[in-house]
């Protein structure tokens, strides 16, 4: 098997622990899904985190995001799929019920007043509700991988 | 990124956080661009867009090309 297949394999076991187990999975319980060893499952993270497939705990391969699904607890909660969710900023979480094929309401905050902020948003993306609401990018796209904690 | 009551209070922010960069996006744009970049996030076959690829999506959405090129 190549890199490339086997990385393909474990990203398939992340979002199979995702959906059915509501759950960002750690190196050791994807090696123990897929019956490997760990050392290739954490060669496989190192791999993907080199190529920008999701954000590693400080110091580690571990997940932190799977965007836009985040280990948690962040000011981003998402109910979606019968399950409570965090994103680790507006974007992802608002993509957490697109990622699930659901509809899904985000509760967070605004970040000038701290007044609650919650949006429903339907299995096809759209909402029609708070339209008032806007959101702000305050990193350039093409820096977000510059500092992608600071991002 | 983060989410305000509105433009007014998103400016307000700025002026007092004074982030790198700036833009603006209106709910609409934000969960049309949410669902557009993660709506195939946990099929088997999922990569990430190439250049091309997520600058039509920006595109479509409306959103400042200035802002979001990429290449």
């Amino acid at each position: 098997m190549t890199d490339a297949e086997a990385d393909r394999e474990v990203r398939i076991a992340i979002a199979r622990s995702i959906k059915t187990h509501g759950k960002i999975p750690t190196i050791a319980s994807v090696a123990a899904d897929m019956a490997q060893d760990v050392a290739a499952v954490d060669a496989s993270f190192a791999r993907m985190i080199d190529g920008h497939m999701f954000i590693p705990r400080k110091g580690s391969h571990e997940i932190y995001a799977y965007d836009p699904f985040c280990v948690g607890p962040t000011d981003f909660f998402v109910t979606a799929a019968g399950r409570v969710w965090f994103g680790i900023c507006a974007w992802d979480a608002l993509g957490i019920p697109a990622a699930l094929g659901t509809m899904g309401v985000v509760e967070t905050h605004c970040a000038d007043c701290d007044e609650s902020l919650v949006v429903e948003v339907d299995a096809d993306g759209r909402t029609d509700m708070q339209t008032w609401t806007v959101l702000q990018v305050g990193v350039r796209p093409s820096d977000f991988w510059k500092d992608i904690y600071f991002t | 990124m983060l989410l305000f009551r509105s433009e007014e209070h998103a400016e307000r922010w700025r002026e007092r956080a004074k982030p790198p960069a700036s833009n603006v996006l209106t709910i609409e744009q934000a969960t049309g661009l949410a669902h557009a970049w993660y709506r195939n996030k946990l099929d088997p076959d999922w990569r990430r867009f190439t250049t091309d690829e997520a600058e039509t999506i920006f595109d479509q959405l409306g959103l400042d090309p200035e802002f979001w090129r990429l290449s």
